[in-house]
């Protein structure tokens, strides 16, 4: 499938070249080659030792021109872990041109998407993620995962306006037990997760309203679409009668603001969650409506060494009635969950060694993630990572607590041209 | 106390200028523009630019000519070994207010693992500045914080400031002597930090006709010489005297970055607007033909 998606892509690309025509003078192809390779500390996972293990080729095709620009990213990947077949993945594919003279731009095709001020967090930006990539050690890039989407840039008014539409609902790539553990799910994957159709009824809307306030930037977000991950269960899904996962509607409204204090940058968000499935609160099964907030400061604390922290909170709405419904002796979830972070960053060797540290904590859930890299440049064309991925929890119910068997080191060395 | 010194320092230049411009009135007449400096200095001893004044003036034609600007860049980052990186960009500046605010615009062509990463800069000469970095991959823009100004740019000798420009009021200046330098005069200017910053003593030399730094040396605080900066390539842009080539040296560290600019072009219509996330994602046209947008 991905492969057909990829020949689709081709001629979209030679058309949007021709659009972007006369003055394409030329398509410029550069990417990568790389090798990476992870295992997991803990022993006698029943995924086995091998967290990563794949040898993956990049290439990147653009062309800028005229009214327009074009540009195709294509992953060729083979994941000994995974399928252990070779396959194309199409990252990115998109046209991007302007229109009403130079006042809307418009992007349109396969991109990755983002946008928030969290650092690793997030709350207004309900773009797809790649989980599994992300707490497996692949590079940074990949915990974005491409959106077909539609983005409408509208400028020049009072405030910029961004409108993003995805006719498909596109969700998290969370771990499903294949690479990553899942309680109760052994080495196999979860009896499926049920995503919504993928009809345009099933699309999202995504929409921000932006502008300079001073040196800060300030912004107003809209969502609407589902849970990004599946966080609901109901009966009678996938044509059994198992209870099993899905991803229940949701919108979301949400403000942030990012600019400098302190010799440093300050960064606000919040978003109100409405999960329109559970407006009562009484469905134990289904997430109630929240508020969420992130509030975080970065500095540089001495030469080439940045620190920066954040809080991060997730308000139920109805807890009571969530209590209420709640079965008998069943784990309750935290009215107010937080979580704190803090990131170190050295370069070191005029920015050739990047040395890099992160780790989440949750004083309500009791668990968390720590991340360790470090890249070493070895030339413009070669460098080489290491870096580790520690979990832990004080149960297995929790985001991090279900990965604490999951512990891994990777190492990848990337060839760039 | 950052307003009091901007007025201190406006008011030293507005002294400094004054007076040169006498000088002018008084002993060049009718000469080309080009050739006043020589006289201004064979001037009565009260009647000399001031160290700061020339500071002030190399500072203004080395960072701020025209009102804005376009230059293709290549660096050469070489180290001890000889091992040489390199890094490729193409730059927009434009100037808010002669002397003070600038924004720039840089967008990667090379090597391969930054290309189309783009990098805009607000620079406050008397605040922090503000910057923005743009991961493409990630469709990501990253606010940057930026208080010290002594970092290095992209792994390179320079120094953010070295980029866009130390002001001159964060020094006191001294003028020691005049000596021959790259075949002219040039004026020998010490240049203490007012307050406590990454060098202890900067020691530039000044081309009387160039009105440019050929070459500085920036001291630590043992005295002992920690970096050196040449300039070279002069040309003639527009009217405009324009180093093409620039170079830094640690001479602690044996690593040298060379910047080479090409494609200089002045005055060609470079508007704020380019200065906002929307071109942070997607590079400007001008930017890319060097035309006016």
């Amino acid at each position: 499938m991905r492969v057909r998606e990829t020949v689709m892509a081709v001629p979209a690309f030679v058309f949007a070249l021709a659009l972007a025509a006369p003055a394409v003078a030329d398509v410029a192809i550069d990417g990568f080659v790389e090798a990476d390779y992870g295992v997991a500390t803990v022993e006698g996972r029943p995924q086995g030792d091998i967290m990563l293990s794949e040898t993956r080729g990049q290439v990147r095709l653009s062309s800028y021109g005229e009214r327009g620009d074009a540009f195709l990213r294509l992953d060729v990947l083979h994941d000994r872990v995974g399928s252990d077949e070779t396959e194309i993945e199409l990252r990115e594919g998109y046209l991007r041109f302007t229109l009403f003279g130079d006042n809307v731009e418009a992007k349109v095709g396969r991109q990755p998407l983002t946008w928030g001020t969290g650092d690793l967090l997030f709350v207004n930006d309900l773009f797809p993620k790649d989980w599994v990539s992300f707490f497996a050690g692949r590079d940074d890039q990949y915990l974005k995962a491409p959106v077909d989407a539609l983005r409408l840039g509208i400028f020049n008014l009072p405030v910029t306006v961004d409108l993003v539409l995805m006719p498909a609902f596109t969700p998290d790539r969370t771990p499903t037990g294949e690479r990553l553990s899942v309680p109760g799910a052994g080495a196999a994957a979860i009896p499926g997760i049920e995503t919504p159709s993928g009809s345009i009824e099933d699309g999202e809307v995504a929409l921000r309203l932006s502008r300079y306030v001073g040196g800060a930037s300030v912004a107003l977000y809209g969502y609407y679409g589902f849970f990004p991950t599946p966080q609901g269960a109901r009966d009678g899904f996938a044509k059994t009668s198992a209870t099993g996962f899905y991803h229940p509607e949701l919108s979301v409204y949400g403000a942030s603001a990012r600019g400098a204090a302190l010799s440093g940058v300050y960064s606000l968000e919040a978003g109100y969650y409405d999960s329109r499935e559970d407006r009562g609160g009484d469905d134990p099964l289904v997430p109630n409506s929240s508020l969420r907030h992130i509030a975080g400061f970065e500095r540089q604390v001495a030469e080439d060494l940045t620190a920066s922290v954040q809080h991060y909170g997730e308000w139920m709405q109805d807890f009571s009635a969530y209590e209420d419904a709640l079965p008998d002796g069943a784990p309750t979830a935290d009215e107010y969950r937080q979580l704190v972070t803090l990131r170190l960053e050295k370069l070191v060797h005029y920015q050739t060694v990047r040395l890099s540290l992160f780790g989440f904590w949750s004083p309500t859930d009791e668990d968390g993630h720590g991340r360790a890299l470090v890249s070493y440049d070895v030339s413009d064309e070669v460098k080489i990572s290491v870096g580790a991925n520690v979990f832990t929890g004080s149960t297995r119910a929790t985001t991090f607590g279900m990965l604490d068997d999951d512990d891994n080191v990777f190492t990848r060395v990337r060839y760039s041209f | 106390m950052n307003s009091i010194r901007i007025a201190i320092a406006t008011a030293l230049f507005a002294a400094a200028m004054t007076l040169t411009g006498v000088a002018n009135a008084q002993t060049t007449g009718g000469e080309a523009p080009g050739t006043t400096a020589r006289v201004v200095t064979e001037a009565p001893a009260t009647a000399a630019p001031t160290a700061e004044g020339i500071m002030k003036q190399a500072h203004m034609n080395l960072f701020y000519p025209a009102d804005n600007g376009r230059a293709v860049v290549h660096m050469d980052l070489t180290d001890k070994r000889g091992k040489t990186r390199t890094r490729d960009f193409i730059m927009l500046r434009l100037d808010v207010e002669d002397g003070g605010e600038q924004k720039y615009y840089t967008w990667f062509t090379g090597p391969s693992d930054v290309k189309r990463t783009s990098f805009m800069v607000w620079k406050d000469p008397m605040k922090d500045d503000s910057r923005w970095i743009y991961i493409p991959a990630l469709d990501l823009v990253k606010r940057i914080s930026a208080n010290d100004k002594a970092s290095s740019f992209v792994g390179s000798d320079f120094s953010y400031e070295d980029v866009s420009g130390r002001h001159w009021s964060d020094d006191d200046h001294k003028l020691l002597r005049e000596e021959e330098r790259d075949g002219e005069m040039a004026w020998v200017i010490e240049s203490t930090p007012k307050e406590k910053d990454s060098f202890a003593k900067k020691i530039s030399w000044v081309g009387k006709d160039r009105k440019l730094v050929l070459r500085e040396e920036y001291y630590d605080d043992k005295d002992e010489l920690e970096r050196v900066f040449t300039a070279a390539g002069f040309v003639d842009i527009d009217g405009i005297l324009t180093v093409t080539k620039r170079t830094m040296t640690n001479e602690k560290k044996k690593h040298t970055t060379v910047v080479e600019f090409s494609e200089v072009t002045y005055n060609v219509g470079i508007k704020d607007e380019i200065f906002t996330e929307r071109y942070l994602k997607s590079p400007p046209k001008a930017l890319l033909e060097g035309e006016g947008s």
